[in-house]
């Protein structure tokens, strides 16, 4: 008895009813194309399994099948079609009924299942049973899998990051014609990224730009029921973020009139500030909330995913007048390259200068949007990059020999199967084909597999980046069918050409061997090869582990290097609002009301209030044109030296010190005296031991005259301190100091540093400290409490990361090479059985045999060393940026790596050497 | 050659659910795979690859057979093939009962029963 028929079924017959009696053709010429293009995958797995040989069956499946593709449509949708018939089809192949039954069903085996084997004939079916050939060797299908995985997820990490960083277009419209504009000096090495609002409409009108916006970044005090808290505020002329191509997720954007300058004030809120604060409430559009003194209007929310090419997480974004000063981006007028543009502009500039728009003798320059963000996050950024993914290839290249080396040793226990193909007629191309699709499925599989490990890879180096790369993660990554087509080109140029053609070539010409014979050594061919492939495994190793070397050695380095003042120092920051202390007057009073309070402080034996507290240096500003008075030139660009392009221009960190700075950080006064309070309005200076040794040439430089620029004051040095170390420099030219008195503070400065000394409970700290500030003004935040050792190491994170992921890399190339090696020498006295036995027979000591076989890895060995150790000299004078006060080609890293890897290597070598000597020469000989 | 049902046992999942879904009625393919997924709510699905790889060791073994009754030519599409359960069939499905009843009394028995069954 059959129960009522379901609407579905009714339908899928209803059509065939109509279409006639004229069988199958009637159902596909009425079916949806999803339920047509699912049948013919079904239809294929049926015939790639070669079942069943019952016509009727397979029409019953068929029909089954187109059913369920129905029924499924009808509930849900043509993408769950896919779904289903994929499933559908991968089930034929596994468990059709032409399928071998899985071994824990043998009794209940099906007669005639395996006799299709035969009549497989196309590519497909090649693949299918190369398919079961890895099935049927899981121990090397595994072995060779997560070989590959590593290998490829991790080029396919780096890929993904690299393609964002470095190629990828920025998430902005026609983000390649965006540039940041300088005022540069012609020909000279000295620009501000700023240009006055008249002189911005000139280049505007030149033609050359489609648009010029402006932007500035803040600093304000949110200030609700809760805490206040300081946030960043990025002011934007009106046009910016329809330059951008930015849209707010709730609310309207900036409009022109928000910008008019009698328009009241209005906001658009970060979405992580939206979150934090108003609790991701929609009803805040509209609201009023207050920053700093003014009330601002909320009018909308920016998505997360929305970044601004500032580098800083803006929590809010407020109206600019068209007119203000500001860092301007510009868009360049269609079909100008950036090459063109300046060009134009170094020829337009003196005419701008003639009229008295411009200064005379300064420009403008151009720098594309990606080059100035890398340049902001390190010179190195990039140049770090590429070793990484350098190092990651050589990764990739181990894993690829070690799957060669998987592969041949599955060759030779497979030779008699091969050669009895072969004489059941099987020619050589279908041999050498079978071959490569086995490594061909390999790299499929290790396609699929390494792209999930890179995007764990990913998440997990977003999650742990530092904070400086955070332009890398602002946007996220995306690793997508760009990723992994990388992921599968890798995959299977490792699989495919590396290791499966030579394979495959070296089966060709093996054929001529007699089945069933078998020298006793193996074959010399076929030794000198696993022999090159040992020597390119420790090669490859050597120069990873080198390299991770001499990040070590770095790092120790820096630890260990003295930074030139105390580190145990407590420090804590706090942000006073640029508004209501913009006056010199009450912001010299909030310094001295700070300066009691922190000196009140429990347990506060001495402190000091200043805006540059290592690692954190004040202010920076160009040095290119500094000079002594009456000095000659100081070396290197400063002074006279041109700088081409933005990385060459040379900063000076400006500090603002007060009479304590330096007793409360531990530094000594190498010469003269420190400031004093009546330096308050004096043009006085401290220095920097290297910036007196580079502008004063090794005299004294106390009583001498410096000026910063032509037209800076001319100041009087009275002392020379040590230089600040800073430990998180990833340049070591090494940035000079210059102290000017806490007094000349720039008003509206919106950090200050109280520096602490002696051994305040860090607990109770912060607590009493946030009482004080409250008695001074209850709207001053602070924003993090920490010891200078803290920091610094925090300030190392970058090197850290690199630190980490090199190591990482080197480690797991490490395992890889010793497992390689294993598995090269295990198999070759497993080959050698016989030759063994004969020796053992003939009176080999075993000490001898031990000798030998530990011997003859360990020549490969350093045959691997050398070759590595001369590619690690060629390839790691490319790590000098990265390297702090470690030469490329270090001694220490050298031998280091070299008794590491050797050490492996021979634990390695001895396991298979123990076995060769307790070979059983009886046993041997009797062997087949 | 005729086996003992018990010799048979235990049967493998597909063969279980599809000779339950014959027990009450001649059924095709998908009807025995639409009947298994009602029945057991969804939880059980069967493959067609798997479902017609059982079928076909159920015809091999005697516990099925193909019948070519066509219980209503309206309501049915000519082409379809009906399986009927056998009387070895019956009795192997039985002795499978019998199996599983025997160990889920004893899982009873240690307290080992899942908790939503001890609660009430």
């Amino acid at each position: 008895m059959i129960g009522p028929p379901k609407p579905e079924e009714d339908r899928a017959r209803g059509r065939c009813d109509s279409a006639g009696p004229s069988r199958g053709s009637a159902a596909r010429i009425v079916d949806p194309l999803d339920v047509r293009i699912g049948a013919a995958i079904f239809g294929a797995a049926l015939r790639l399994r070669g079942v069943p040989e019952s016509r009727s069956l397979r029409r019953q499946m068929r029909q089954t099948f187109r059913a369920l593709c129905l029924r499924r449509r009808a509930e849900r949708s043509a993408a769950a079609v896919l779904a289903l018939t994929l499933g559908e089809a991968w089930d034929v192949v596994r468990n059709g009924p032409g399928a071998p039954p899985p071994l824990d069903s043998r009794p209940a085996a099906t007669p005639g299942s395996l006799r299709h084997a035969g009549r497989l004939s196309t590519i497909a079916s090649d693949l299918c049973s190369a398919a079961r050939v890895l099935r049927r060797r899981p121990a090397f299908t595994a072995a060779a899998l997560a070989t590959l995985t590593i290998g490829v997820g991790a080029a396919t990490a780096l890929f993904a990051v690299i393609d964002h960083a470095l190629i990828r277009p920025l998430p902005f419209p026609q983000s390649d014609r965006i540039v940041e504009l300088w005022s540069w000096e012609l020909g000279g090495a000295d620009g501000i990224p700023a240009i006055e609002a008249e002189l911005r409409r000139a280049w505007l009108d030149s033609g050359l730009f489609d648009v010029i916006e402006v932007f500035d970044g803040v600093q304000g005090t949110l200030v609700t029921d809760a805490e206040p808290e300081q946030i960043s505020i990025t002011k934007i002329t009106p046009g910016m973020l329809s330059l951008l191509g930015a849209r707010p997720i709730l609310g309207r954007t900036l409009v022109a009139t928000d910008a008019a300058p009698d328009a009241s004030p209005v906001l658009l809120l970060s979405e992580g500030l939206w979150r934090r604060r108003f609790g991701a409430d929609q009803g805040v559009v509209g609201e009023s909330i207050q920053v700093d003194d003014t009330r601002y209007e909320v009018v909308g929310v920016m998505s997360r995913d929305f970044f601004f090419p500032d580098r800083r997480s803006a929590a809010a974004w407020a109206s600019l007048a068209a007119d203000a000063a500001g860092y301007p981006l510009g868009r360049l007028a269609q079909d100008v390259s950036l090459e063109a543009a300046q060009q134009r502009a170094d020829e337009l500039a003196p005419q701008f200068a003639a009229t008295g728009l411009a200064p005379e003798g300064w420009g403008i320059k151009l720098f594309g949007l990606r080059d100035s963000m890398l340049f902001d996050v390190g010179t190195t950024a990039e140049r770090t990059l590429w070793i990484l993914f350098g190092a990651v290839f050589l990764l990739l290249g181990i894993a690829a020999v070690n799957v060669t080396s998987l592969m041949f040793s599955q060759l030779t226990a497979r030779q008699r199967e091969l050669q009895v193909r072969a004489a059941l007629g099987a020619g050589p191309a279908r041999i050498a084909r079978q071959l490569v699709f086995e490594a061909t499925l390999l790299g499929v599989a290790g396609a699929v597999s390494g792209t999930l490990l890179a995007i764990a890879g990913v998440r997990l180096a977003t999650s742990a980046a530092p904070d400086r790369l955070s332009f890398l993660t602002a946007h996220p990554i995306a690793v997508d069918a760009r990723v992994f087509g990388f992921a599968a080109l890798v995959s299977l140029v490792a699989t495919g050409l590396i290791a499966g053609l030579p394979v495959a070539l070296t089966a060709l010409r093996r054929r001529g061997t007699p089945a069933g014979g078998h020298s006793a050594t193996g074959g010399r061919r076929q030794r000198r090869l696993r022999g090159l492939l040992v020597v390119a495994e420790v090669a490859i190793a050597t120069m990873l582990l080198v390299g991770a070397g001499l990040l070590l050695r770095s790092m120790a380095t820096m630890l260990e290097s003295d930074p030139g003042f105390d580190t145990s120092v407590t420090v804590i920051t706090v942000n006073p609002s640029p508004q209501r202390y913009g006056e010199a007057a009450t912001q010299r009073l909030l310094v001295d009301r700070l300066q009691e309070a922190a000196e009140s402080l429990p347990g506060v034996t001495a402190a000091a209030v200043t805006n540059g507290a290592p690692p954190n240096m004040g202010s920076l500003t160009s040095a290119n044109r500094a000079e002594a008075l009456g000095q000659p030139p100081a070396a290197g660009v400063y002074r006279g030296g041109t700088a081409t392009d933005a990385s060459q221009v040379e900063f000076v960190n400006v500090i603002n010190a007060g009479p304590d700075h330096f007793r409360v950080l531990g530094m000594p006064l190498l010469a003269g005296r420190a400031f004093s309070r009546a330096d308050a309005d004096a043009d006085v200076a401290i220095i920097s031991e290297d910036f007196a040794e580079r502008f004063w040439h090794g005299e004294s430089a106390v009583g001498g005259q410096l000026r910063l620029r032509p037209s800076a004051p001319v100041l009087t040095i009275v002392g020379v301190v040590p230089d600040v170390l800073q430990n998180g420099r990833d340049d070591q030219r090494g940035e000079l100091e210059i102290y000017y008195p806490m007094a000349q503070l720039r008003p509206g400065y919106p950090r200050l540093y109280l520096m602490l000394r002696g051994e305040p409970e860090r607990g109770a700290l912060l607590a009493t400290m946030r009482e004080r500030l409250r008695e001074i003004d209850p709207q001053l935040p602070v924003s993090s409490i920490a010891t200078i050792e803290d920091s610094l190491w925090h300030d190392l994170v970058a090197q850290r990361f690199n630190l980490l992921l090199l190591t990482t890399f080197a480690g797991v190339a490490l395992l890889l090479a010793t497992v390689g090696i294993y598995g090269v020498l295990a198999y070759s006295v497993a080959q050698r059985y016989r030759e063994i036995g004969v020796r053992v027979a003939l009176g080999a000591r075993r000490a001898d045999l031990l000798g030998r076989v530990v011997g003859s890895g360990m020549a490969l060995v350093a045959v691997g060393l050398l070759l590595g150790g001369l590619g690690a000299w060629g390839l790691t004078r490319f790590m000098r940026a990265l390297l702090y006060e470690v030469e490329p080609f270090d001694p220490i890293a050298l031998a280091g790596t070299a008794i590491t890897l050797a050490t492996v290597a021979l634990a390695a070598c001895i396991v298979p050497a123990v076995r060769a000597t307790r070979v059983d020469p009886i046993r041997a000989l009797r062997a087949d | 050659m005729q086996r003992e049902p018990r010799e048979m046992l235990p049967l493998t999942v597909p063969v279980f659910y599809a000779l339950l879904a014959l027990a009450d009625a001649d059924r095709h393919g998908y009807a025995i795979i639409t009947e298994v997924e009602e029945r057991t709510g969804g939880d059980v699905r069967l493959r067609t690859g798997t479902l017609y790889t059982a079928i076909r060791r159920m015809l091999d073994q005697g516990l099925i057979e193909e019948t070519h009754e066509r219980p209503d030519p309206e309501v049915d599409d000519e082409r379809r093939r009906y399986y009927r359960i056998t009387d070895t069939g019956r009795a192997v499905l039985a002795a499978e009962s019998t199996r599983l009843e025997q160990m889920v009394s004893l899982a009873r028995s240690k307290d080992a029963y899942a908790a939503e069954g001890s609660e009430t």
